[in-house]
């Protein structure tokens, strides 16, 4: 046995690296392959929406060909709709609304979910009662019926189907949060925390949500994709902006002719498709990335 | 003597178990003073941690309430003030140290940004001057190169290291009065060592009062100036250090000191294995019953101890105690 020199002994180690824990879930994420892949879909995708229409400047309201021209007949590639209109025109024109409406959903309903959830975990007693019947309430309602009654009743803009989306879907995150909520107000730090003088609002947004916001996150980012589908649902019934061209009311337009031409609805359906799988392989990678039950399982 | 800083008086703290409401601890008094450092002795389940959050206004509500007495702390009663007058003495005038150093800090925030918040939410100060603070803080409690660890997450310090941070975050205020509740229970021994001499060092500097709660009566000696003794929720004895040591007055007492190993304790002396009062802590739904709580375990229980319970009496020099046996002896 060797003794230690002295002085090496009492040097202390210098102390680890600060990793923030945005850092460790960006290196995990870019450890999954499929979730990589999601993210490089998704970039090109809003990539094309943002800066596609001004490089391929085909008007996409235009008649500009004849209508119903199958893909690769004339120089439009996608083939014409049942208007005469450039179906790849649309594409690219189209996914701004449909990614906007999508954010714009999801944006509310973790606002209203997060929201509602929070004030239920964290008072608890009467006030989680409420709010659980409020949630249940909005629960049972027909999802698709109800958002069609609010977009009836007030107009279909853009603002109007975001909000019957948002309005329609919080109730899971609201679950979800309140529940996260429950769990952690019982920890050590919280108490900690209250013992240092830590108002309710502080221990609400400063202290707790920010340690419920890993499945937060991911739930967040799938709702982005069920709020497209949702869109492209509420379209497909006539539902939609008639001042805005999305991919769902591409659809929506393309329904009565989808004998005569299969690829009026094919397109917009595979962009939506693509879309909504590459949201979904993002969230399931952040799932994984965030989840440190799950980390071990590369 | 001046007034003291803060007085309990015949503090109770109910809890509802069912349909019944049971005072956990009852008639409970004591005084604290600047710079005084107060032992609180007893087994688990005798109501030490709730008695020190019920000091910060703390106790779980429901199903618990501080349901009778006050507590004065500066002259203002803790017992009725606003959720808002607390958060104002809460980490600022009174901070605890709790147990866990492990689960006690917030896993989201780098341990410089806990300690710089809690100077901000109580002195107004800007970022900059916070994060310098903290530092400071980190150095005070003799953290090596605070200005790289303030950057860490709890996660990437020991258990050590971690209760020092807790201790930075409970005196960044300077507060009057700091409980450390049993503060190096999860830590090992020598670990525990340093911790109390970082205790004793800081109080000198910042003259705070600390209300030391434990269940070791080696730490009591080390560390305190005065020592209650707390069973079933009541005060049963209390004392300056040095003859709480030497000369326990209550039958319980006098058990948890002979609890204690000695080095100087020949094997045939030693009892077969180690002294334990037998039984255990009376469990809530016991308490309230006639006579005094201890009885049943007590070697000196008289007929008298089972039906009435003894109040506390003055013995001399600052000490009391309850029991029966001290009428006894003075007869």
């Amino acid at each position: 046995m060797t003794l230690v020199e002295p002085s090496r002994a009492r040097t202390a180690p210098p102390p680890p690296k600060a990793v923030s824990p945005g850092r460790q879930v960006w290196q995990m994420f870019r450890r999954n392959h499929s979730a990589m892949a999601g993210l490089f879909i998704l970039l090109a995708i809003i990539l094309i929406s943002l800066v596609g229409p001004s490089l391929y400047t085909v008007n996409p309201r235009e008649m500009v060909w004849m209508p119903l021209t199958p893909p690769g007949q004339s120089e439009y590639v996608l083939g014409t709709d049942y208007l005469g209109r450039d179906l790849l025109a649309g594409l690219i024109n189209g996914g701004r609304v449909t990614i906007t409406i999508g954010v714009f959903a999801a944006v509310l309903t973790v606002l209203i979910g997060v929201t509602v959830g929070a004030m239920a975990g964290f008072f608890g007693g009467r006030v989680d009662n409420l709010l659980m019947r409020v949630t249940e309430f909005f629960q049972v309602l027909p999802n698709l019926l109800f958002a069609m009654v609010v977009v009836m009743l007030f107009g279909p803009t853009l603002v109007n189907i975001s909000v019957a989306i948002g309005i329609v879907s919080w109730t899971s995150t609201a679950r979800l949060t309140r529940a996260e909520f429950l769990r952690i107000r019982e920890m050590d730090y919280v108490k900690a925390e209250r013992s240092i003088g830590a108002g309710n609002a502080r221990l609400i947004w400063k202290v707790i949500l920010p340690n419920a916001a890993p499945p937060l996150i991911v739930v967040a980012a799938l709702s982005i994709g069920s709020a497209i589908l949702f869109e492209a649902g509420l379209s497909f019934l006539g539902l939609s902006d008639p001042n805005a061209m999305s991919w769902g009311r591409m659809i929506g337009d393309n329904r009565p002719y989808i004998l005569d031409s299969s690829w009026g609805v094919t397109f917009p359906g595979l962009a939506i498709f693509l879309t909504v799988l590459a949201i979904s392989l993002v969230g399931d990678g952040l799932n994984d990335a965030i989840n440190p039950k799950l980390r071990q399982r590369q | 003597m001046s007034a003291p800083l803060l007085s309990v008086r015949d503090l109770e703290i109910s809890f509802r178990l069912g349909t019944e409401e049971t005072a956990v601890v009852r008639d409970l008094s004591f005084d604290l003073g600047e710079g005084e450092t107060l032992g609180i002795v007893g087994e688990s389940g005798c109501g030490k941690s709730i008695t020190a959050l019920s000091l910060l206004g703390l106790v779980p509500n429901p199903p618990g309430r501080v349901s009778a007495g006050q507590i004065l702390f500066q002259g203002q009663d803790l017992v009725g003030a606003s959720e808002e007058q607390l958060n104002r003495i809460r980490g600022n005038e009174i901070s605890m140290v709790f147990q866990e150093p492990m689960t006690s800090l917030n896993p989201v925030y780098t341990v410089g940004e806990q300690i710089a918040e809690t100077a901000r939410v109580h002195f107004g100060s800007s970022r900059a001057e916070a994060w310098d603070r903290a530092i400071e803080m980190l150095k005070l409690v003799g953290i090596p190169s605070p200005e790289q660890r303030a950057h860490n997450f709890p996660h990437q310090l020991s258990g050590g290291m971690r209760q020092r941070v807790m201790i930075a975050i409970a005196l960044v205020c300077e507060p009057k009065i700091l409980i450390a509740d049993e503060p190096t229970t999860a830590l090992d021994v020598t670990v525990q060592a340093q911790i109390f001499d970082l205790f004793r060092e800081l109080q000198d500097k910042i003259g705070a009062a600390i209300i030391l709660i434990t269940h070791d009566i080696g730490v009591v000696a080390q560390m305190t100036n005065r020592v209650m003794v707390m069973y079933a929720g009541r005060k049963i004895e209390e004392g300056p250090v040095a003859g709480f040591i030497r000369d326990p007055r209550h039958p319980y007492t006098r058990g948890l000191i002979s609890c204690i190993p000695r080095l100087s304790m020949s094997p045939s002396d030693m009892p077969d294995p180690l002294f334990e009062i037998p039984g255990v802590v009376p469990a809530p739904r016991e308490l309230g019953a006639p006579g005094c709580a201890f009885a049943p375990r007590c070697p000196h229980a008289m007929q008298r101890c089972r039906v009435q319970d003894p109040a506390l009496s003055r013995i001399g020099e600052g000490r009391a105690v309850a029991c029966w046996l001290e009428e006894e002896v003075a007869a």
